[in-house]
């Protein structure tokens, strides 16, 4: 937050007579309440939510990986001290800068104990993208460490220019969907013949990429088939579209996702085995490398 | 205007159980995945597709589903080791038993309501098929009344249930509620004043001998 005050372009936070506000490219202004991104806050939040342990991971929509090297340096600095500083009811994934994908950018989060690398669906939300990001991704996939797709755009993705007057949840619903949706179909395309042993989680269910697999297959691409190292996490979503995702999926890509600090949590509304199952067994198999590459 | 094929085709029944016994003879897919557990059955996912998913079980110690069906799925099941006891339900007498032996398989539709459990000595492995993939599951109770209730289920409280040293932890406000009451191996989880509809005693058949029955 110190980081993104001393900022005079977005992505910044300003204080004005309504409070703290949030300034992004492309999208309104909003409200930030300081004290929701207390630690202590944000570690009783985990124990009310009765989780052992939160992952957190760089938000993505602020635009701070699309950023040239000299102006992302500082923020991703401060990031990764800051989240690599809280106790033990949390963990984090490790965030780079695109501008120059140094596949080096992998290692050094990892060292220090993150858990995986995430990276703004904008990026890879074409093949194209993908193969930009390939040297980050095939670095991430030989350390047998999981990717997290988020929100979020990359350089050669900008958000366009917000128009005046939208609704607070506009992005959210336009074109947070829209980059997930394409990384999950990008990924469909290519980034798994590329990147064969990657484990990839999509938040916010890929933005229900996975639940238009009868179109695709309508529209001549591959039929769905269901993909062992492949997750899909349910932050925003309720018992409609997770039991939609599980009718597709199965239960065992699943993972629980939260929007923390910007929403509250959803519960898992379908049942103790769906729970346990997105909360536990698969978070598990997704965190846990496999076996060792040669 | 004609009808356009559909986008992902979905075998009938009788299809389901030929592939089941291909599968069964195809052990390299399976047998990695066979897995027994004392005290529950195990499932394995072998595969899943649009249209199709492939599951390896394992049973043993009278290992039961309790009467359930398979919301819009239909299916298809092989033996390949051990025994399976088949019920299905029967309003107003005792259910129609079948036992399935090894190398046997069977095949049923969206509509039928049934239980299996592992039967004989022996712990047993089967192959089953269902499509479209499942979902959700209706699971039944009977009140002390008699009444019928079926519960909606998502397939993973079936297929993929809580550990025991979890269900333990869980507020018994959510077992109540839980209606897992109609399989006699979660009988920890049993509702007050529900009566599973797996309690009864059902005839009992010789255990069938070879070939294979449809039912």
């Amino acid at each position: 937050m110190a980081a993104l005050s001393r900022r005079r372009e977005p992505p910044l936070i300003r204080r004005d007579d309504r409070g703290w506000l949030l300034r992004l490219r492309g999208e309104p202004d909003c409200a930030v309440d300081l004290a929701d991104h207390d630690p202590e806050r944000r570690g009783q939040w985990v124990e009310a939510d009765a989780l052992d342990r939160a992952l957190i991971a760089i938000s993505s929509p602020l635009g701070i990986e699309a950023l040239p090297a000299d102006e992302a340096a500082p923020l991703l600095a401060a990031y990764h001290d800051g989240v690599a500083a809280l106790d033990e009811r949390f963990g984090a994934w490790g965030a780079a800068g695109l501008a120059e994908s140094d596949p080096r950018q992998v290692d050094a989060p990892l060292a220090r104990g993150f858990v995986g690398l995430s990276i703004p669906a904008g990026a890879i939300a074409t093949p194209a993208g993908l193969d930009r990001c390939g040297a980050l991704l095939e670095r991430l996939e030989r350390a047998n460490a999981p990717l997290l797709v988020h929100p979020g755009p990359a350089p050669w993705s900008p958000a366009p220019d917000a128009e005046d007057g939208l609704p607070d949840w506009w992005p959210a619903m336009s074109g947070y969907v829209a980059q997930m949706n394409s990384a999950w179909h990008a990924f469909v395309a290519t980034g798994r013949a590329d990147h064969p042993r990657l484990r990839v989680l999509f938040a916010m269910l890929a933005g229900g990429g996975p639940l238009h697999a009868e179109r695709l297959a309508a529209r001549g691409g591959p039929g769905l088939k269901v993909d062992d190292d492949l997750f899909v996490d349910s932050s925003s979503y309720g018992v409609q579209m997770i039991d939609h995702a599980v009718r597709v999926l199965g239960v065992d890509q699943l993972v629980y996702g939260s929007d923390r600090p910007v929403l509250g949590s959803l519960d898992c509304p379908l049942g103790e085995a769906v729970r346990q199952a997105m909360l536990v067994t698969n978070p598990s198999r997704l965190l846990q490398p496999k076996e060792v590459l040669a | 205007m004609s009808a356009s094929p559909s986008v992902y085709p979905e075998p009938t029944p009788a299809e389901m159980r030929e592939l089941v016994t291909r599968i069964a003879a195809e052990p390299d897919s399976w047998r990695h995945l066979v897995r027994h557990d004392p005290d529950r059955r195990t499932y394995e996912q072998i595969s899943r597709d649009g249209p199709l998913g492939l599951w390896v079980i394992c049973w043993m110690n009278d290992h039961d589903t309790g009467f359930h069906d398979h919301d819009i799925s239909s299916g298809a099941i092989c033996v390949i080791d051990g025994a399976i006891k088949h019920e299905r339900l029967v309003i107003g007498g005792e259910p129609s038993v079948v036992i399935y032996g090894p190398g046997d398989s069977f095949c049923f539709d969206a509509s039928e309501v049934h239980r299996m459990s592992h039967w004989g000595d022996v712990p047993a492995v089967t192959i089953h098929a269902y499509s479209p993939p499942l979902w959700r599951m209706g699971a039944y109770a009977t009140d002390d009344d008699g009444t019928l209730h079926r519960h909606s289920i998502s397939y993973a409280e079936e297929l993929r249930p809580v550990l025991p040293d979890r269900r333990d932890l869980r507020a018994s406000s959510t077992l109540s509620g839980t209606p897992k009451a109609a399989t006699a191996d979660a009988s920890a989880i049993k509702a007050p004043g529900r009566r599973s509809t797996g309690t009864s005693s059902p005839s009992r058949s010789k255990p069938k001998s070879g070939g294979s029955a449809t039912r």
